[in-house]
């Protein structure tokens, strides 16, 4: 067989293998289209707000137009054409992260968790569970099949616990440090990040005595947060943006 | 944020209060800039990064993040995001000046 020979048949073959990719875009190139059209959507529209402030002006600018929210019926759709693909779970976080409807919301989080409960592209939901849904990280502890995102999820769960029952956060905190303690995310270990929550829910509680803070002003005169002792002290970690 | 804790430390001026920040902001110069285009009096300590030593020490997950510490050095509130504490402060501040009383 001659190289034409060898290629067309290669080709047929490819053809019959894969007859469905032929007739619609893959989710992956579908949704690569869909967010860039959504992330210059959302460039335009901060514009008039950039443009006034180079200018030193003011611009007000109504969120309730934001492509974030003006984009969610595409969202949910793709989330419903491309089901059971990893961007459809991109698609339905983004719908949990910026609706305001909760029953917008509860639909795309139960999707959510009855159709990819066991996928790894879940991960990502974690975060944002943590605010809009967190009882759902109950479900991902018990039925997640990957140890990276059991960890997670328990760990985000314990944070949003913390302010509420710091009992229980601790007692999950503990359970993450036994056993998730070497499971990275985003550039730190568990163990490191529990250990944090820990300090926190033990050291920095209403009631407890304020640690020690001891640094540089922004001259760069040393001075203690102690020196303030006598003196009613409202401690402000804030940035100018 | 600002025009709230200006006329706070106005208010407080004389009285046993200091509003102290713990700055993130990256460049120390703008950010000295800044409090003087502003008038943002209270000292802050400079961070350097929102990832600090002393916001990771202080486990800090959002800005502003705030506690209030009363004069013996324990913690009586915190919230991440803005809150209004101003009567709060209001009566541990009175409680400070009737310490000083005793």
């Amino acid at each position: 067989m001659g190289k034409t020979g060898t290629l067309l048949l290669v080709l047929m073959l490819a053809w019959l293998a894969a007859p469905a990719a032929a007739e619609e875009p893959d989710s992956a190139a579908a949704w690569e289209k869909l967010d860039r059209q959504y992330q210059t959507a959302a460039r335009k529209f901060i514009k008039p707000w950039q443009d006034a402030k180079a200018k030193g002006e003011k611009c007000e600018l109504d969120y309730t137009k934001h492509p974030s929210r003006t984009f969610l019926p595409r969202f949910s759709a793709f989330a419903e054409q491309y089901r059971g693909s990893d961007e459809a779970v991109k698609a339905l976080i983004h719908v949990i992260r910026y609706t305001n409807e909760k029953e917008e919301r509860s639909a795309a989080v139960a999707a959510l968790i009855d159709g990819y409960v066991e996928s790894k592209a879940i991960r990502p939901a974690i975060w944002i569970l943590r605010t809009r849904a967190p009882d759902t990280l109950d479900t991902l502890i018990e039925k997640s099949p990957h140890r990276d995102i059991q960890g997670s999820a328990m760990l985000a769960r314990a944070q949003g616990l913390k302010g509420t029952d710091p009992a229980r956060a601790l007692r999950m905190l503990k359970d993450v440090q036994r056993k998730y303690t070497d499971v990275v995310e985003r550039g730190s270990t568990l163990a490191h990040k529990a250990e944090r929550e820990i300090f926190e829910i033990e050291k920095l509680a209403v009631g407890k005595i304020a640690p020690e803070i001891d640094g540089e002003d922004l001259a760069g005169v040393s001075f203690k947060l102690s020196d303030y002792l006598g003196k009613v002290v409202m401690l402000d970690f804030w940035g100018d943006w | 944020m600002y025009p709230h804790e200006r006329s706070l430390v106005n208010r407080m001026k004389d009285r046993p209060f200091a509003l102290l920040g713990i700055n993130s902001d990256i460049n120390r110069e703008r950010i000295r800039k800044v409090c003087e285009d502003k008038k943002l009096t209270w000292r802050s300590w400079w961070d350097r990064t929102t990832g600090g030593e002393i916001a990771k020490h202080w486990n800090v997950s959002g800005r502003p993040t705030v506690y209030i510490i009363d004069h013996k050095g324990i913690i009586r509130a915190k919230s991440v995001g803005f809150q209004d504490f101003d009567s709060l402060i209001e009566r541990l501040v009175k409680e400070a000046e009737a310490s000083t009383r005793d």
